[in-house]
């Protein structure tokens, strides 16, 4: 089973989704910001997938892909970008992510995201 | 110094350090945000900073021997400045409603290069990290295809969206939760659930319609064209909105072609429009039923809803699209809503080169016709990105 990480400035969500794809029997790892979430990507084992908030403080979604995508040990991560930013557009498409998901958003449809990716 | 003199020295050094810092605050405003609406105000007020607190270095500098020629040249300049850069903020608040709220509510005329400053401030400063996210996102958007990041959302809007969308994600999560416990949750305890999420959906429609609606008015809403079928679409909003029909026992029916209705639009923002149309057919609606019919003709997608509802009187009928109308308020006050629906919906099909009429009479029914082009017509409209969800 790939660990799922997930990089969400709300504790609340952040806390409630690991507790629930824990449940779903998946492994996880959390982190605050971008800036967490790099180091943790730099020294723990690879993720099968991220679920990547965008706005969030310290370092931004947007700037951790950014860096993401200039590593090349890191730029094949799949991520699911879950960010309540109310239009990415074209963003959603430049961040190269899997999948782009507008909060609030559904358990089974975030589920069969990373299902795609972990299993 | 004298000790009379000191105070007025005092204060006036203080005021050109006041106005000094002001200056300074503008110039880093207009260097991280050169597009921004008030960009054209930045120079008229930091001359205007400049010269009043120069006036006030002057004025301390000369209080005990008052040179009046070289203080009135400066006051001059000062008021001058002052007067373009009112001007410029007046005109630029004009255009952007949005800012033009931090600008002008109760700021006093003299301290428009203040309320200039402050409004772009707040819009730097509105979602958290900002700066960072304009910034990587163009480096993002560099990366990738070599051209440059689309329009952020308003700075307004983007906070508004993110801080209701939070919640109501860790709502819509724990909402899940419950739903997942299945059998364990008693008939009663799951009609709860099902009530909480119908909620949930209705409060998550509400905070898109309020978004959709201001960017409509800052025109700032880009249709994301795709291929669908409107007729799977009718069906789709008829089912989610099947349980308000039954609370007031009322048929809710769909007619559509056993062919695929074909249409290349943003099925996001005609889903709102139905949803609006079709849910306020059932809030104006006590006996009978409401029906959606999709059909196609020649080069036009056409949907019908019709209620048997009370009507609307003919001199009604323009006014049920203004924004924050609702048909006989003092007869319809136990009604939720803020009659917002039918005015974006309007404005939305508008939007997408489309047009919506109604057709009423008191005491026999509605009905609301919405006609879209086969294929989406506005400038506002760009192809559905593949890969975004």
């Amino acid at each position: 089973m790939k660990v799922v990480m997930i990089v969400e400035d709300d504790d609340e969500i952040r806390e409630l989704l690991a507790e629930m794809l824990a449940d779903g029997g998946y492994e996880v790892s959390t982190a605050r910001n971008g800036e967490e979430a790099l180091a943790l990507l730099r020294s723990s084992p690879r993720p099968g997938v991220i679920l990547l908030d965008l706005m969030m403080p310290v370092m931004d979604g947007w700037q951790m892909r950014a860096e993401m995508l200039a590593d090349p040990a890191l730029a094949d991560i799949p991520v699911v970008v879950v960010s309540g930013a109310a239009d990415l557009g074209g963003d959603g498409h430049a961040l190269k992510a899997s999948r782009v998901l507008t909060k609030p958003v559904k358990w089974p449809v975030l589920l069969e995201s990373v299902r795609a990716h972990c299993n | 110094l004298t000790d009379a003199a000191l105070l007025p020295t005092a204060t006036n050094i203080a005021l050109a350090i006041a106005c000094l810092a002001m200056t300074w605050a503008l110039v880093l405003v207009a260097r991280r945000h050169p597009r921004s609406a008030f960009a054209r105000a930045q120079l008229p007020a930091t001359i205007f900073l400049g010269a009043a607190a120069a006036t006030c270095l002057v004025e301390a500098v000369t209080s005990s021997h008052p040179n009046a020629d070289l203080s009135a040249v400066l006051r001059a300049i000062t008021a001058l400045a002052g007067i373009i850069t009112a001007i410029q903020v007046m005109s630029a608040a004009s255009k952007t409603p949005d800012e033009s709220a931090t600008a002008t509510n109760g700021v006093p005329a003299a301290a428009a290069p203040a309320a200039a400053a402050a409004a772009a401030a707040v819009e730097a400063s509105e979602e958290p990290g900002a700066n960072e996210a304009r910034d990587s996102r163009t480096s993002v958007t560099d990366i990738v295809n070599g051209a440059s990041a689309p329009a952020p959302e308003a700075g307004f809007l983007g906070l508004v969206s993110h801080e209701l969308r939070t919640p109501l994600t860790a709502m819509q999560l724990l909402l899940d939760r419950l739903g997942d416990a299945g059998e364990e949750l008693a008939p009663r305890q799951r009609s709860i659930v099902d009530r909480l999420n119908a909620t949930a959906a209705r409060l998550t429609d509400l905070v898109d319609s309020i978004l959709y609606y201001a960017r409509l008015r800052n025109g700032r809403l880009v249709a994301s064209v795709e291929p669908f079928d409107l007729g799977t679409l009718a069906l789709d909003v008829t089912e989610e909105l099947r349980p308000q029909a039954q609370r007031k026992s009322l048929d809710l029916e769909a007619k559509t072609t056993r062919d695929r209705i074909s249409i290349e639009s943003d099925p996001k923002l005609i889903r709102l429009v139905l949803l609006n149309i079709v849910s306020n057919a059932l809030k104006f609606t006590e006996r009978g039923k409401v029906a959606i019919a999709v059909s196609a003709e020649g080069d036009t997608r056409v949907v019908r809803v019709t209620d048997s509802g009370a009507g609307i009187a003919a001199d009604e009928q323009k006014r049920i699209f203004e924004p924050f109308q609702n048909v006989e308020p003092t007869k319809h006050k136990h009604l939720p809503g803020v009659g917002l629906g039918l005015s974006l919906a309007r404005q939305i099909v508008d939007s997408l080169g489309g047009h919506i009429s109604v057709r009423s009479e008191l005491g026999k029914g509605s009905t609301f016709e919405v006609s879209l082009p086969a294929v989406a017509t506005s400038a506002t409209s760009r192809a559905a990105q593949p890969g975004v969800a």
